[in-house]
């Protein structure tokens, strides 16, 4: 399940998707905001809250993971060529950002130059596998599974477009989005027809009386 | 089991009492020692060994941005395999340390994290496992 991180004005809430390093803190880690979008997140000093953290895509993330490139090339090369700096406020008692170009990260804001990730384990290689069914192709069908969601039920779904990730090697739970599907089939009538093709926004149910074992996310668009 | 809560520092006790938190059924309260490999921080000159301060939770450190509705923020994380921990070396914090030692059940219960070695311990109240924990890498 995501874990919610810190709130910044200009971005939202931030969840954590999957803790990369950790020493006696989350070291290294991918956050998503609420629409999406993927961060690779780098503590610099837990004592004042400064981090940093780039857009990250999913080539990018797992190109990372695999040791293609090493920790510091992918700060450097960021979705949009930019880099967030995140700091706490302790007068104010939140966080706070400024962007700047990834290609001017200062060295101590960086793993060391050159040194690849080199962790494997059964949940990075799960967490690639996941990650992969983001660049799923168009009218592929997928199965929604409603498993521990307010109901047990299968859910198939026919899309015309996909856009989206699983946060965990489990079951899909939640869907932020869909705007269109061809054919659809519901295993258990939870879910009319008609409520899916009005967009119908699940994002609202993300609370501990409908979501509770919640453990993957899915966003179709 | 508002008995056995009693026995956790403050922060966490009440998290358990008011289920803000709750304890899974994989929880480990009675088991066999386990070696494990715990990040420390270290200070050259001054900090060398480990201290019961390098066993406090995030909460307990009051780190910014640690959420307290997640659980593992109120343990205290180890490794079984030490090369997750080496990784961090690579990162930009520095004076990083590594400690192994044993995990055991009278320091408090555990919870292995499925798919890695990743261990979070949830300490009793005022219990020191320093002393069964060494220096064994640092930077």
């Amino acid at each position: 399940m995501s874990k919610k991180w810190i709130n910044l004005k200009e971005i939202g809430m931030l969840f954590i998707e999957i803790v990369l390093i950790q020493f006696d803190i989350p070291l290294l880690f991918v956050c998503n905001d609420s629409i999406g979008n993927r961060y690779l997140v780098l503590c610099v000093d837990e004592e004042y809250g400064e981090y940093i953290a780039i857009l990250a895509g999913v080539d990018l993330l797992i190109n990372m993971l695999t040791n293609k490139i090493s920790m510091d090339m992918a700060f450097k090369q960021s979705k949009d060529k930019n880099v967030i700096y995140i700091s706490y406020d302790f007068t104010n008692k939140c966080f706070v950002m400024k962007k700047g170009k990834s290609k001017e990260i200062p060295e101590n804001y960086l793993p060391d130059a050159g040194a690849c990730f080199e962790i494997s384990n059964d949940k990075i290689t799960k967490y690639i596998e996941n990650i992969k069914i983001y660049s799923i192709s168009i009218n592929q069908e997928i199965n929604i599974y409603y498993s521990k969601f307010k109901f047990e039920k299968v859910v198939q779904l026919t899309v015309d477009s996909f856009y989206g990730h699983i946060f965990d090697e489990n079951k899909v739970i939640k869907i932020n989005r869909i705007r269109k599907i061809s054919q659809h089939k519901i295993v258990d009538n939870i879910v009319e027809k008609d409520e899916l093709e009005n967009e119908l926004n699940f994002s609202n149910m993300n609370n501990k009386n409908t979501m509770e074992g919640c453990i993957c996310q899915l966003a179709v668009y | 089991m508002n008995y056995y809560f009693m026995r956790f520092p403050s922060v966490l006790k009440k998290a358990l009492q008011s289920e803000r938190i709750i304890f899974p059924e994989c929880i480990m309260i009675k088991y066999e020692p386990l070696i494990a490999y715990r990040g420390i921080r270290i200070i050259p000159d001054s900090k060398i060994t480990v201290t019961k301060e390098d066993f406090k939770s995030q909460v307990e450190r009051n780190l910014p941005g640690t959420n307290f509705d997640d659980i593992g923020n109120y343990s205290c994380s180890c490794f079984m395999d030490m090369a997750e921990l080496k990784a961090a070396f690579k990162l930009p914090r520095k004076n990083k340390g590594i400690a192994v030692g044993l995990i055991r059940d009278n320091y408090g219960p555990y919870i292995l994290e499925d798919d890695s070695s990743h261990i979070h311990w949830f300490l009793y109240d005022g219990v020191d496992p320093s002393s069964d924990f060494k220096v064994i890498k640092d930077e």
